[in-house]
């Protein structure tokens, strides 16, 4: 199945289309936090994000929820969170090479730990042995490493079946698919366990907004402009904490080992 | 996560029986305020309350730990200084009935969280209490910042913000883009709003 590329390429389509557009990805001084930015909603493309967000919301109803919801009544907790620990261990590698990108070498070294822990003795990833061992988890993409960098948030952007984007963080899920060791080891079994894995991290995910989404879509007046506004906050708060953790850059990517104690 | 925690953490001063005139003077420090809506609540908390019930609380403690008008203000944003006195007082009122709808709605699912209150930081003319709600199986816990407004003895909750994601802002933009699809006329949003209440029983 060539589900992986073609997500991909559609993409890497979409992230051309709107840079060749002059999205004004002209990386903005510093993140503007959604106060300073007054009331604007940063959606000139808003009729065209609303009709894709129809039909993001029908293939949902349709299709996602329902496997989501069955999941979540049906498999039990230890294998959810299973499942949930081995998707985000095979994230691990993404996550420290956006860390190490973002200036955080120790949060890096630290995805690393947890991918060798994880993998060896936390059962390929299924049981999450690093975080009782002092090593947490945490999450870093290519859409937040250029927010550090400094790269604006660009136009809201609703893509078709990801759901809230905005122009950088678009091309920030392009470039993640190369980090992924997955997308470049060829083959009918490579891409099997590709495609398996991208629908356990579809059903995972949504399973774990499902009750949060639902009662949003239920009390909110417009559904959509109310994912916008929490999307984009979202980002920015998650840009923030990062950039706080940025250790002083002398020019050069340091990689440093933490020393042994005394 | 947004709307589900933050009515975790408003069951938590639902369930808080009102705060006594005597208490409220002694309650000086924005923390400890926090912190003493907090407990009551947590031993409140066993009570099976009915669901009208429920919201009559909610209600009640909106009212006294919220300063609804400020909120209802910042949440109509520019289009505020577009109503007319009419509009305005229907969207206060509305505005109550609309968050006792939204945000009530889930104190159902409440399953024993711990509520951590941490220290308090002064930002503008308020004051921001940090707290933690620690949930069961091993997730991260849940950052909730209170930001406070007025005088010590008379503290008032403006704004809750949930893992960096502001109620009174997304409320704001979610506000705007109905007033926006319906000509810039506040009164298309006084009709959602009456629309999705509407029943709600209050």
């Amino acid at each position: 199945m060539e589900w992986e590329k073609a997500r991909k390429a559609l993409l890497a389509v979409i992230a051309t289309a709107l840079l060749a557009s002059g999205g004004g990805c002209a990386g903005q001084p510093g993140e503007r936090t959604i106060a300073e930015d007054g009331e604007s909603d940063n959606d000139p493309a808003e009729t065209v994000n609303r009709a894709i967000f129809e039909a993001n919301l029908a293939v949902d109803h349709a299709v996602l929820r329902p496997i989501a919801k069955t999941y979540s009544e049906q498999v039990p907790a230890e294998v959810r969170q299973g499942v949930h620990n081995v998707v985000k261990n095979l994230k691990e590698p993404a996550v420290a090479v956006n860390d190490l990108l973002q200036g955080n070498s120790q949060h890096a070294w630290q995805s690393v730990e947890r991918l060798a822990v994880n993998t060896t003795v936390g059962g390929a990833g299924a049981i999450d042995v690093a975080a009782n061992w002092g090593l947490p988890r945490h999450e870093a993409d290519f859409g937040q490493t250029l927010g550090v960098w400094g790269v604006g948030e660009g136009p809201f952007v609703e893509l078709p079946l990801l759901g809230p984007s905005n122009l950088r963080d678009a091309v920030g899920t392009a470039v993640d698919f190369a980090f992924d060791p997955l997308t470049y080891v060829g083959g009918a079994a490579a891409t099997a366990v590709g495609a398996g894995r991208s629908g356990a991290e579809v059903v995972d995910t949504r399973t774990a907004h499902l009750k949060d989404l639902d009662e949003l879509e239920r009390n909110s007046v417009d559904y959509y402009a109310a994912l916008r506004s929490v999307y984009r906050q979202h980002r920015t708060s998650e840009i923030q904490t990062a950039k706080a953790l940025e250790q002083p850059k002398e020019g050069r990517v340091d990689i440093s080992l933490p020393e042994p104690s005394p | 996560m947004t709307r589900r925690c933050l009515a975790t953490v408003l069951l938590i001063l639902l369930a808080a029986p009102p705060i006594s005139a005597a208490s409220a003077g002694a309650a000086t420090d924005p923390s400890a305020f926090i912190d003493q809506l907090g407990r009551r609540a947590l031993e409140a908390l066993n009570t099976n309350l009915a669901p009208e019930v429920r919201r009559a609380h909610f209600r009640e403690l909106f009212r006294q730990n919220f300063d609804a008008p400020r909120i209802a203000r910042f949440v109509l944003g520019r289009y505020w200084q577009l109503a007319s006195d009419a509009e305005r007082r229907e969207f206060l009122t509305l505005f109550e009935d609309y968050v006792v709808f939204a945000y009530s709605s889930r104190l159902s699912e409440y399953s024993g969280e711990v509520f951590r209150v941490g220290g308090s930081r002064a930002d503008g003319d308020a004051v921001i209490v940090a707290s933690e709600i620690v949930r069961p199986g091993g997730n991260p816990p849940l950052k909730v910042d209170w930001r406070l407004v007025g005088e010590s003895g008379g503290l008032k909750i403006a704004d809750v913000v949930v893992d960096g994601i502001s109620m009174a802002v997304t409320q704001r933009s979610e506000f705007a883009a109905v007033i926006q699809r319906n000509g810039g006329q506040v009164e298309g949003l006084l009709t959602a709003m009456r629309e999705k209440t509407a029943g709600a029983g209050h």
